[in-house]
């Protein structure tokens, strides 16, 4: 019996002690292994249930079919999962940073089955993000199973998105950069091979089931200077695309949530609306990946007013699946924005210049996916390689990278934060490793105290507190009350100095009449930031700690420092 | 492998248990924790240890040698030193330096320096205290060449002229010799609640023998606790 639970302990065999990394590869592995078929489990069920509703799309009252699907996706969440909506990628990073990335084994399935009804019915959301959430779920949740640390555990999360982002996209490298760049924060020598390992396991996973195939594979492109002076305006067309959507996710669940009706006819309005949108166009409603096929291949053939259109329509209907209730990420739709915007910027380009030879209209779709992802998601490299991989044109690498630069320079001039950070940074828990909010919300005011006060009566007479100051080796006495050892005030003998020399006051003061009987206090459990916010702001360097009206002790900016260092020291060991 | 009890271990590495028990939760230190006890590689953590800030101590903390230089200071400085009576010289100058040479267990080139230093203290200001008593001593602490902090009585032949605050010739001094600052203040200030009663000046002016002198030493100091 006792070997039966060993074994769920690999933490403690000799082999990993010394180094787990090989322990975390293993596991990586088997996590990308999952997530891998988790993802294409989706892709799978996902077009069967596209298949099965097509021959629906014509009729007067496919409008419905969306507002029916985000319901159900809605109420799925909401009531079955007790899950709050959303797209999830936001979750993960909650979970990696605040809570050391523990989550709940129904998140390993649940996105999936609601992102399916919301996208299979017709709703504009992407499968990504659900697909990260689940992988993340599994990684988090064999971590708890084998009772791996924290930090461990944080890495399988990354394996576990990594495996899910290269298994749906069959792109391991955008899986690793993905995994790295926008869920962990951070670029450490300990994270990166067990996630490599894990990408590339959920690539083969996906390869295995369904064949090695690009997904949005392009002819070459012969790129020309002209091509390169258009990636500068690309550019700036896809960072008002991914301003514009940004911000309009934002007021549509700003205004969603002040109609009065409950969350479910919410969602079904939402998807009614999407379904109506979808009678004029079409190509607005679901993943849209065959669109992007479409466009990339120049097989697109509308002009600059309908792609315009198109963009527009697609932010709108995006915004209201997702901002009303919908379940699914933003990925896809970024993708089917971004292409739109530079088949609209490549139409506009003809109508100005008809004499250039331009490259042809796949690479601009191709450039304005790039120019979108990385604006949206603040992640250059993210939308770069995605790019790279799920098209296989390595020859527009350079056009590539101006485009993710300058857009996600442009569009953080707008919207300094990412989409997906947004909400955590609004509500403070996005805690990157080893930056100073991350140190400070590890250290907990317990650990900092300095307990070796001593306390004095309120009656004592000046004569013996300064007995009492020869032994102390602080500056600080707290006054407590003698049978209730209730806190009355603290004497900071800084600020007595002057008298406890005088020996003609020994006998007529007390102690009393010389303490501070309202200092600015601290408790027991406050946060740290905001304790040194507050000794920042009021020039203190110590301040008491007080936990039910008693006295705990004083917490100092000199500890503090010291603790500080330990603490970032530590923090930081790994990743060099 | 070692198994310790977690207090233990972060006694050891001079951590919070607290903080020492978060560390294990969030992996990072090399120690796994099972029930109330840590798991560990000793020389891994060694390792670890010496990349943080802190060290490992692998023995157990050091319990302070239990002596009498810390229950009582005065009387074993004291009695370190020793005493000297009949110091010639006929001048300050003069009877410092007989009594340093006098100094047992210090060697000679030490003994040159000592005396430059205590007249370069005598120059800042005399250390004749008064009642005709003085406390020659270094400018600061010897770093090296003591171990124990010494006192050492000396009574001159005759009394001598030390520059004293109240004009007294002096019939009586104590060399101070610490290695460290809190030992001197801490000697000097016994030595001075010693010389502030009258009945033991007029005891050191009977020029006592060395053991009823200690006596009277270790009675003064135990009144003072």
């Amino acid at each position: 019996m006792k070997w039966f639970k060993f074994w769920r302990y690999p933490g403690k065999f000799d082999f990993y002690r010394s180094d787990d990394r090989l322990l975390l590869i293993q596991i990586g592995i088997v996590v990308g292994v999952l997530s891998g078929f988790a993802s294409v489990g989706l892709t799978w069920s996902l077009s069967a249930m596209l298949d099965s509703f097509a021959p629906f799309r014509q009729l007067w009252w496919a409008f419905l079919i969306p507002a029916l699907g985000l319901m159900l996706s809605s109420l799925f969440l909401e009531k079955i999962m007790n899950e709050g909506a959303g797209h999830g990628v936001t979750e993960v990073i909650y979970s990696v940073s605040k809570v050391g990335g523990l989550m709940r084994l129904r998140s390993c399935f649940s996105r999936l089955i609601s992102s399916c009804l919301t996208i299979g019915s017709g709703g504009s959301a992407g499968p990504e993000a659900p697909v990260v959430m689940s992988g993340a779920a599994i990684g988090s949740n064999i971590a708890r199973f084998f009772n791996l640390n924290e930090r461990q555990r944080i890495t399988l999360v990354g394996c576990g998105c990594a495996g899910a982002i290269s298994a749906i996209f069959n792109a391991p490298l955008t899986g690793m950069i993905f995994s790295m760049e926008i869920i962990l924060g951070e670029w450490s020598m300990v994270h990166i091979i067990p996630i490599a390992a894990a990408s590339v396991a959920g690539a083969e996973t996906c390869r295995f089931l369904e064949g090695n195939r690009i997904a949005f594979e392009s002819s070459a492109f012969h790129i020309t200077s002209y091509d390169m002076a258009a990636c500068f305006g690309l550019a700036l067309i896809a960072a008002l695309a991914s301003v514009m959507l940004t911000r309009m996710l934002r007021k549509m669940h700003h205004i969603s949530v002040k109609i009065p009706v409950p969350f479910w006819l919410r969602a079904a309005i939402g998807g009614a609306i999407v379904g109506l949108i979808g009678f004029a166009v079409p190509d607005a409603l679901g993943e849209g990946y065959h669109t992007i096929h479409a466009m990339i291949h120049g097989m697109y053939t509308a002009g600059l007013g309908v792609a315009a259109v198109a963009c527009l329509t697609k932010i709108i209907t995006t915004s209201l699946t997702l901002g009303w209730g919908g379940s699914g990420g933003v990925f896809a739709p970024c993708l089917v924005i971004g292409s739109f915007a530079g088949i609209a910027f490549q139409r506009l380009l003809l109508f100005a210049f008809p004499t250039v030879m331009w490259s042809g209209e796949g690479l601009f779709a191709l450039l304005g996916m790039a120019g979108m992802m990385s604006g949206l998601l603040q992640a250059p490299l993210t939308g770069l390689f995605l790019i790279v991989e799920i098209t296989g044109s390595y020859d527009v690498m350079v056009s590539l990278i101006i485009v993710s630069a300058l857009s996600t320079a442009i569009t953080h001039y707008f919207e300094p934060t990412s989409f997906y950070l947004k909400d955590l940074i609004d509500n403070g828990s996005l805690l990157r490793p080893g930056t100073d909010q991350r140190v400070l919300s590890d250290i907990s005011i317990r650990e900092v105290i300095e307990t070796d006060c001593i306390a004095v009566l309120p009656d004592m007479l000046l004569k013996d507190f300064v007995e009492i100051v020869k032994k102390s080796a602080r500056n600080f006495f707290p006054v407590e009350d003698q049978q209730t050892g209730r806190f009355l005030g603290i004497i900071n003998l800084n600020k007595i100095r002057p008298y406890i020399f005088n020996t003609f006051l020994y006998d007529t003061v007390v102690v009393e009449e010389i303490m501070d009987s309202d200092p600015e206090v601290v408790f027991y459990d406050d946060e740290l930031s905001d304790v040194l916010q507050e000794m920042d702001s009021k020039n203190y360097f110590s301040m008491p700690v007080i936990s039910h009206a008693r006295f705990i002790g004083m917490v100092s900016k000199a500890t503090l420092l010291d603790k500080y260092r330990d603490e970032l020291k530590a923090q930081t060991f790994h990743i060099v | 492998m070692t198994r310790l009890a977690l207090s233990e271990i972060a006694k050891r590495l001079n951590l919070h248990t607290e903080t020492f028990k978060r560390w294990i939760k969030q992996g990072k230190i090399p120690v796994t924790k099972s029930g109330n006890f840590g798991i560990f590689n000793e020389a891994e953590l060694n390792k670890w240890a010496a990349q943080q800030r802190s060290s490992f101590r692998t023995a157990g903390p050091d319990e302070k040698e239990e002596n009498c230089f810390v229950s009582c200071p005065l009387l074993s400085a004291v009695k370190e030193g020793g005493l000297f009576k009949n110091i010639e010289g006929r001048n300050k100058d003069d009877v410092i330096r007989s009594s340093v040479s006098r100094l047992s267990g210090i060697p000679n080139n030490l003994k040159s320096e000592i005396y430059e230093q205590i007249i370069k203290r005598e120059k800042l200001s005399s250390t004749g205290i008064g009642k005709g008593v003085a406390v020659p001593h270094p400018r600061s602490p010897l770093k090296q060449g003591l171990s124990y902090p010494m006192i050492t009585t000396c009574f001159p032949d005759k009394p001598i002229d030390f520059d004293s605050i109240d004009g007294k010739p002096v019939f009586v001094f104590f060399l101070i010799l610490t290695p460290s600052i809190e030992v001197h203040l801490n000697l000097l200030s016994k030595l001075s609640f010693c010389l502030r009663d009258s009945t033991f000046i007029n005891f050191l002016e009977s020029g006592p023998g060395f053991e009823i002198f200690l006596d009277r030493i270790k009675t003064m100091e135990r009144c003072m606790e």
